[in-house]
C-alpha cells in the first residue's frame, strides 16, 4: 500500500508539472495586440525607442494633424454598475471618439475597471498584458506600489509638454514635485480644486435644550457631551478608526517641524507613539470612561452603521461628506422630526492651546502612469486626449451635456441640469466623473462665486444651503493651519510591507486603550506602543528617518 | 507497475477465467474497461485543463513574485517566503486559531445535520416534513455579511435586541459577540446554524438509499424505532459519513475569511485572527501574492496529509475510505 | 411505518413524535426568521431600516426598492442570465460527475485509487486568482458566458459524494448479472445505475445548481467588460459595494443610490426566492424504496 502511494503521488505531481508547464510556458508571451511591445526594462525600452524617434532631444514627431496609421488607446473607466449604463459604449464615448479620436486617426477604447476590485482587475490584466494605457489609483501608496512592480514606464516631461501644453500647464507645479519616484518621473495627476463637503453634523436641537453654544474647544466639546448625557439625550457618537489616519491632527503643535511631520504624519500608517497620539487617546478614554461617546463606538466599522446612531437619535454627532443626494438628514427627521442640524465647528476638537490643524489635501485627485509596455505613438495619444479633455468646452460638455437637452444655464450663468432627463444625452449617475476624473477632481468653473453657487447645488441637500456656507466658511476660517503632508520622493518599503498589519494593529491596540480604565492608560498606552514598534513600526520609523536624513521629500 | 490484484474478482468475471494467475498489461486493462475509462475521459480533461493548468501559479510561493515578470521570470527565493511566514509570531495564533475555530464547528457542527436527518426520517407528516426540510437549509442562503449584521443587531451588549430583552426582565446582559469565550461560543453556535440544514440534505439522500427490507426484518425481530435507528439506518449511512467526515477533516486549516470577518469587531480579538484572514490580508491587501500563494499551499498540504491520513485509518477500521 | 403496539410503548412514541415535531419547529422557527427580517427590512421606509427600528414586521410600509429591482433592466436581463448559466452549468456538471463517478465506483476498474486521488487532490489545490485569469485570457473565455459555466462545471466534492452513493446503493450482484447478460458499461448506467440513484442524483443536482446560483466571485473577475451577462448575484454584489461606497462617492461627486440599506434587502430576497422554489421538486425524489424488487432481478 506504501509504495502503491508513493507511484501515485509520484505520478501524479510529475503529470501536474507536465501539464502546468505546457500551459504556463507560453503564458509569459504578451499577446500581440496593437503597438504592444513585449516585455522589456523599462528604462532600456524607453532609451531603445527614443533612439528611434527622436533625432535630437526635445524633437517630438507632430500629430497635430492626426497619427499616420491608426493608433488605439485603451483608457480606463472605473465602472460603479449604474443601471443601464455602460461604461465602455455610450453617448459620451462616441462623442469623445467622434470629437477626439476621429480627428486624429485614434482609436479610443474605454476599458471598465471595478470600482471595488480596481487593484485586482489591474494585477490580473498586468499579469495577462491586457492592462489599459494608463494605470490609475487615487491613493499614492498603492500608485507606488505599481511602480514598484514595474506596471509604469518612466516619462519625459518636455514629451507632455509637447503634445499637452494646456494640461502641462496646470499641471506642471504638480507633476514636478510630486511626480517623480527613485529619480525618475513615473506619476501624472488630474487637479484637485478645493472640496469642503465632509462635514460633522451635530443636533443643534440638543445644544439648545441644554441651554450651551457651539463650542470652541475640546473642554466645552467635553462638557456639552456631559451635559447631554445627563438630560438623558444621547452621546457623542464615535466610529472606528480604520485606514486613514487623520485623528491627530488637532492635538499637534504649531508651527510644524518639518521633519517631524515627515517622520510621522502618515495617511496610511497610524503614528501610534507620538505625543499629538498619545494626546488624542487619553481623551478619548477620558469620554469613554465618562460615557460622553457611544460605548460600543468600535462596532461602527462602516457609514450604515455609524449613520444609523445618528439617525435613531442615540447618538448626537455624525460625520460624512455631504451631497444633494444624501439621506441622512431626512432619515434623521422620519425617527426624530424636532431634530435640527448645524455644522459642528472644528474647533470643538482641540485642545486648549492648541490650533484647529486639519489635513490639506494634496493639489492632485487621480494619480496616473503610463502602462510599461505602452509605445511612444500611444503615449503620445493619451497626452493629446488629456489636452484634449482639459479644454474648458470639452470639459464643460463631458460635465453637463448638450446645452437646452441636459441642462439649462440660469441667469448668472450655472449649468442647472434639467430634472428628469431621460434622452439619448443622458450622462452617468455621477455626471461622467468617471472621465474627467483624469483632469480634475469636480465641476469647475472659471469665476471663484459662480464656482461657490455650483458646489452648493452639488454638495447640499435642498433646504439645507446653510450646512454647506457654515462648512465653507470654517474652512476659509482655518485654511491657514492646513497642511498636507509630506510626500517621499523614494518608495518606503516598510510601509508598503506592513500598512495592512499595522491598520489591523492600530484597531485592536487603540480600542483596548480606549477601553482601559483611567488608571491604567499610561501602563497599557506603553505596552500597546510597544506592541506596534515591534510588529513593524520601528522599521518604517528607521526607514523614514534615513530617507529625511538625505532630504528626499517635500 | 502495482502487482499482484486479488483473485477473487477475476473468478467472478468469466471473461477473466482464461487469465487467473498472469500479470496484466496496462493495455488488456484498457481494453477490457474501455467504456469506463472512456466515460472517465472528459471529466479528466476538463480537471487536467480547468484545475491543474493554473496550479504552475503555485510556483510563486518559492519566488519573488514581481506582476510583470510573471511566474516564470519572477526570481527564486527557495523557501524565503516560508521561513518569513513561519517566523511570524501571528501566523502560530493564526494556526491555533484555525484549528480550535474549525475543529470546535467540526464537532458541534458534524453531527448536527445527521441528527437533523434522522429526526426528520422520523417524521410522518408529509407536509410538515417537507416544510421543515425546505426551512432548515434558508440560512444556507444568507451571505455571510448579511448574518453578521444581523448578529450583531441581535445580541449587540448595549443595543442588541436579546439583550434588551433580557435587561427588560430584570437580567444581567451577556456580551455574546463581544468576550471573547463568548464569541467562541457564538461563533461555533452561528456556523453550525448555518451549515446544518444544507447537511441535512445529503443524508436524507443517503437514508432514502437504505434498503426497506432491512427495517422489515427489524421491525420482525421487535426493534423499536430507536433501536431501527441505531441498527438499521445508522449503519445505512456509514459510508457517507465516514466520506463527509474525511473530507471535512481536510479543510481544518481553511475555512473562509468572510466567516470569521462577518462576526469579529476589534474588542474581542483573542481568537479571531485565522489563517484565511492571514491569505486575505497579504493577497488581497498587501498584494504580497507570493506570501498568499505560500499560505494556501500550507494550508492545502496540511489538508491533503489530513484526508490521506484519516482515509487510511478508515480503511484499517474495515471502511470503504475516499480513494 | 411504525406498527401500532398498545400500552406504553405507543405513548412513549407519541411522546417522542411531539417531542421532535417541537424541537424541529424550534430549530426550523430560527432559520426562517432571519429571513423575515429581511422580508420586513425591503418592505420598509429607509429611515427606519438604517435606525435599525425593523425587526419582523416592515416599518412605514412600502415598495419602492421592488419597483426599482423590477424596472431596472438590468436586473432583470442578470436575472435571465443567471437562469441560463444555472441550467447549463447544472446540466454540465451532472454529466461530467456521473460520467466520473460510475467508473471510479467499480472496485475491479485498474488505476481507480490513481484517477480518484487525481480528481481529489484539486480540491485541497489550487494555483490561485491570477493564474486561473491568466488561463482564462489564454483560452479566451474572458467576459463570455463559459467563463462562469465551465471551470467549476466539474466539482470533486459532489464525485467523491455521487461516487460513495453509487458504491453502497448499488450492489455488484445486480451489476454483474448485468454483465454476465452482455450489457455494455454505458448500458448498465444508463437503465440499472441511473435509475435507482434517484435520491443522489437529485441532490448533487441540487448542489450544483444552488453553489452556481449563489456563487458570483469568478464571475467578479472574468466578466468586467461584457456587462450585458453579469449574473444576478454579481449585480446584487454591486449594488451593495456601490451603496456602502456612497460615502466615497459623495466625495467623489454625486451619492448615486438612495435606499440603499432597502435595496439590499429587496435584491436578497430577489435573488433568493427563486432557488428556494427548487428544493421542493427535489424532495420528491427522496422517497423511500427506490431499491425495492431491484436486487431479486
Amino acid at each position: 500500500m506504501k509504495k502503491s502511494l508513493v507511484t501515485l503521488i509520484t505520478l501524479m505531481l510529475a503529470l501536474t508539472l507536465v501539464m502546468s508547464l505546457a500551459i504556463g510556458c507560453k503564458k509569459d508571451e504578451k499577446p500581440a495586440d496593437s503597438g504592444k511591445t513585449t516585455n522589456m526594462e523599462p528604462q532600456e525600452k524607453d532609451k531603445a525607442k527614443d533612439g528611434e524617434e527622436n533625432t535630437k532631444e526635445g524633437s517630438y514627431a507632430d500629430y497635430s494633424g492626426g497619427f499616420p496609421e491608426n493608433v488605439t488607446i485603451q483608457i480606463p473607466v472605473y465602472d460603479r454598475a449604474f443601471e443601464n449604463w455602460d461604461v465602455k459604449d455610450n453617448y459620451y464615448t462616441k462623442w469623445i471618439q467622434s470629437e477626439f479620436g476621429d480627428k486624429y486617426n485614434i482609436t479610443v477604447e474605454f476599458i471598465a475597471i471595478g470600482r471595488s476590485t480596481e487593484v485586482q482587475d489591474y494585477t490580473q490584466m498586468l499579469a495577462a498584458g491586457t492592462a489599459p494605457d494608463i494605470i490609475f489609483h487615487y491613493d499614492m501608496p498603492q500608485a507606488l506600489a505599481y511602480y514598484n512592480e514595474g506596471a509604469t514606464q518612466e516619462l519625459d516631461l518636455k514629451e507632455i509638454e509637447y503634445y499637452a501644453p494646456d494640461y502641462y500647464s496646470k499641471m506642471k507645479s504638480t507633476i514636478e514635485q510630486y511626480g517623480a519616484v527613485d529619480g525618475a518621473y513615473h506619476f501624472f495627476f488630474g487637479e484637485r480644486p478645493e472640496a469642503y463637503n465632509w462635514v460633522t453634523l451635530i443636533r443643534q436641537d440638543w445644544i439648545d435644550a441644554v441651554g450651551k453654544t457651539m463650542p470652541q474647544n475640546l473642554t466645552e466639546f467635553n462638557e456639552l457631551l456631559a451635559a447631554w448625557k445627563e438630560a438623558g439625550l444621547g452621546n457623542g457618537g464615535g466610529n472606528l478608526v480604520m485606514n486613514n489616519f487623520t485623528y491627530d491632527y488637532p492635538f499637534r503643535s504649531w508651527p510644524i517641524d518639518k521633519d517631524e511631520r515627515a517622520l510621522y504624519s502618515d495617511l496610511s500608517v497610524a503614528a501610534f507613539t507620538w505625543q499629538p497620539t498619545y494626546d488624542y487617546l487619553k481623551n478619548l478614554n477620558y469620554q469613554y470612561n465618562h460615557g460622553l461617546i457611544d460605548s460600543e463606538f468600535y462596532l461602527n466599522t462602516d457609514d450604515a452603521t455609524t449613520q444609523s446612531d445618528f439617525v435613531s437619535g442615540s447618538s448626537g454627532v455624525y460625520s460624512c461628506y455631504l451631497s444633494k443626494n444624501s439621506t441622512v438628514i431626512d432619515n434623521l427627521l422620519i425617527n426624530n422630526p424636532d431634530a435640527k442640524v448645524s455644522i459642528l465647528d472644528p474647533k470643538a476638537g482641540v485642545p486648549e492651546g492648541k490650533v484647529p490643524q486639519s489635513r490639506g489635501y494634496w493639489p492632485f485627485g487621480m494619480i496616473m502612469g503610463i502602462n510599461h509596455s505602452t509605445s511612444p505613438e500611444e503615449r503620445a495619444a493619451v497626452w493629446m486626449y488629456l489636452n484634449w479633455m482639459i479644454q474648458p468646452e470639452n470639459l464643460f460638455y463631458l460635465q453637463n451635456g448638450p446645452e437646452g437637452e441636459t441642462y439649462t444655464t440660469s441667469d448668472v450663468g450655472l449649468a442647472v441640469p434639467v430634472p428628469g432627463y431621460t434622452g439619448n444625452a443622458k450622462l452617468s449617475n455621477n455626471m461622467n466623473k468617471d472621465y474627467w476624473c483624469l483632469v480634475v477632481e469636480s465641476a469647475q468653473y472659471e469665476d471663484p462665486q459662480l464656482n461657490y453657487q455650483a458646489n452648493l447645488n452639488n454638495w447640499a441637500p435642498e433646504g439645507y444651503e446653510y450646512l454647506i456656507e457654515d462648512s465653507y466658511n470654517y474652512f476659509n476660517d482655518y485654511r491657514e493651519y492646513m497642511t498636507p503632508d509630506a510626500l517621499f520622493s523614494v518608495v518606503i518599503e516598510s510601509v508598503a510591507n506592513n500598512k495592512a498589519e499595522l491598520n489591523d494593529l492600530w484597531q485592536e491596540l487603540y480600542v483596548k486603550c480606549v477601553m482601559a480604565s483611567e488608571a491604567d492608560f499610561d501602563k497599557v498606552y506603553q505596552e500597546c506602543s510597544q506592541e506596534y514598534l515591534d510588529a513593524g513600526y520601528q522599521d518604517i520609523l528607521d526607514e523614514k528617518k534615513e530617507a529625511i536624513g538625505k532630504g528626499l521629500f517635500n | 507497475m502495482i502487482a499482484v490484484r486479488k483473485r477473487t474478482r477475476a473468478v467472478q468475471d468469466g471473461q477473466q477465467m482464461l487469465y487467473v494467475g498472469t500479470r496484466k498489461s496496462f493495455l488488456y486493462y484498457i481494453r477490457k474497461d474501455w467504456q469506463l475509462y472512456f466515460l472517465l475521459l472528459l471529466p479528466l480533461l476538463f480537471t487536467l485543463l480547468f484545475k491543474y493548468g493554473p496550479m504552475l501559479g503555485l510556483v510563486i510561493s518559492f519566488k519573488d513574485y514581481k506582476i510583470i515578470k510573471g511566474f516564470l521570470d519572477s526570481k527564486w527565493v527557495g523557501f524565503d517566503v516560508f521561513k518569513k511566514i513561519f517566523s511570524d509570531k501571528h501566523f502560530w495564533e493564526a494556526c491555533r486559531n484555525t484549528l480550535l475555530l474549525n475543529g470546535l464547528a467540526l464537532v458541534a457542527g458534524f453531527p448536527m445535520p445527521i441528527i437533523l436527518a434522522l429526526l426528520l426520517n422520523e417524521l410522518k407528516g408529509k407536509y410538515f416534513k417537507k416544510i421543515t426540510q425546505t426551512v432548515l437549509y434558508l440560512p444556507h442562503f444568507l451571505s455571510w455579511v448579511v448574518i453578521g449584521a444581523l448578529a450583531y443587531q441581535l445580541f449587540g451588549f448595549a443595543d442588541g435586541a436579546v439583550n434588551n430583552f433580557i435587561a427588560s426582565l430584570g437580567g444581567a446582559r451577556v456580551p455574546f459577540l463581544q468576550e471573547d469565550y463568548h464569541w467562541l461560543v457564538s461563533y461555533v453556535l452561528i456556523n453550525v446554524w448555518q451549515t446544518m440544514g444544507w447537511g441535512t440534505i445529503i443524508y436524507l439522500a443517503a437514508i432514502t438509499g437504505v434498503n426497506p427490507e432491512l427495517y422489515e426484518a427489524a421491525t420482525v425481530d421487535g426493534a423499536g424505532r430507536w433501536a431501527k435507528m441505531k441498527y438499521v439506518t445508522l449503519p445505512g449511512i456509514k459510508s457517507t459519513i465516514v466520506t463527509l467526515l474525511i473530507m471535512q477533516l481536510g479543510r481544518i486549516m481553511g475555512g473562509s475569511f468572510e466567516t470569521v470577518d462577518a462576526l469579529s469587531n476589534v474588542a474581542t480579538t483573542k481568537f479571531t485572527k485565522t489563517i484565511p484572514v492571514l491569505v486575505y490580508r497579504s493577497g488581497i491587501l498587501n498584494a504580497n501574492y507570493s506570501e498568499s500563494t505560500a499560505i494556501g499551499l500550507f494550508q492545502s498540504v496540511i489538508g491533503l496529509i489530513l484526508v490521506l491520513a484519516t482515509d487510511r485509518i478508515a480503511k484499517k477500521m474495515g471502511e470503504e475510505g475516499l480513494i | 411505518m411504525n406498527s401500532v403496539k398498545p400500552g406504553s410503548k405507543s405513548m412513549a412514541n407519541r411522546a417522542a413524535d411531539f417531542f421532535i415535531r417541537f424541537l424541529l419547529f424550534v430549530i426550523a422557527l430560527t432559520c426562517i426568521l432571519p429571513f423575515v427580517h429581511v422580508l420586513a427590512k425591503s418592505l420598509s421606509n429607509e429611515a427606519y431600516v438604517i435606525a435599525q427600528e425593523v425587526y419582523l414586521w416592515p416599518k412605514g410600509l412600502n415598495i419602492e426598492a421592488y419597483k426599482k429591482v423590477f424596472t431596472d433592466q438590468s436586473i432583470i436581463r442578470s436575472f435571465f442570465v443567471t437562469i441560463f448559466v444555472t441550467v447549463t452549468f447544472t446540466l454540465t456538471g451532472m454529466i461530467l460527475t456521473v460520467c466520473a463517478a460510475y467508473p471510479l465506483s467499480r472496485k475491479h476498474l485498474k488505476g481507480r485509487n490513481f484517477f480518484t486521488f487525481l480528481f481529489m487532490f484539486t480540491l485541497y489545490f489550487a494555483g490561485g486568482i491570477i493564474p486561473d485569469y491568466l488561463l482564462m485570457n489564454r483560452l479566451h473565455m474572458l467576459d463570455t458566458i463559459w467563463s462562469i459555466i465551465l471551470p467549476l462545471a466539474f466539482s470533486p466534492y459532489n464525485l467523491l459524494i455521487m461516487k460513495t452513493s453509487f458504491q453502497t446503493s448499488i450492489s455488484d450482484s445486480l451489476i454483474e448479472s448485468a454483465v454476465i447478460d452482455g450489457a455494455s458499461q454505458f448500458r448498465i448506467l444508463r437503465s440499472i445505475v441511473l435509475p435507482l440513484s434517484k435520491p443522489i442524483l437529485a441532490t448533487v443536482t441540487l448542489f450544483y445548481a444552488v453553489g452556481r446560483w449563489n456563487a458570483y466571485q469568478d464571475a467578479l473577475f472574468y466578466i468586467k467588460q461584457n456587462i450585458n451577462i453579469r449574473p444576478l448575484q454579481l449585480k446584487l454584489y454591486y449594488l451593495i459595494a456601490t451603496s456602502t461606497e456612497a460615502v466615497n462617492a459623495a466625495m467623489e461627486g454625486t451619492a448615486q443610490y438612495t435606499n440603499p440599506e432597502v435595496l439590499k434587502a429587496a435584491c436578497i430576497i430577489f435573488t433568493t426566492v427563486p432557488i428556494i422554489c427548487v428544493y421542493p421538486f427535489i424532495q420528491k425524489y427522496f422517497v423511500k424504496g427506490t431499491m425495492v424488487g431491484a436486487v431479486k432481478g
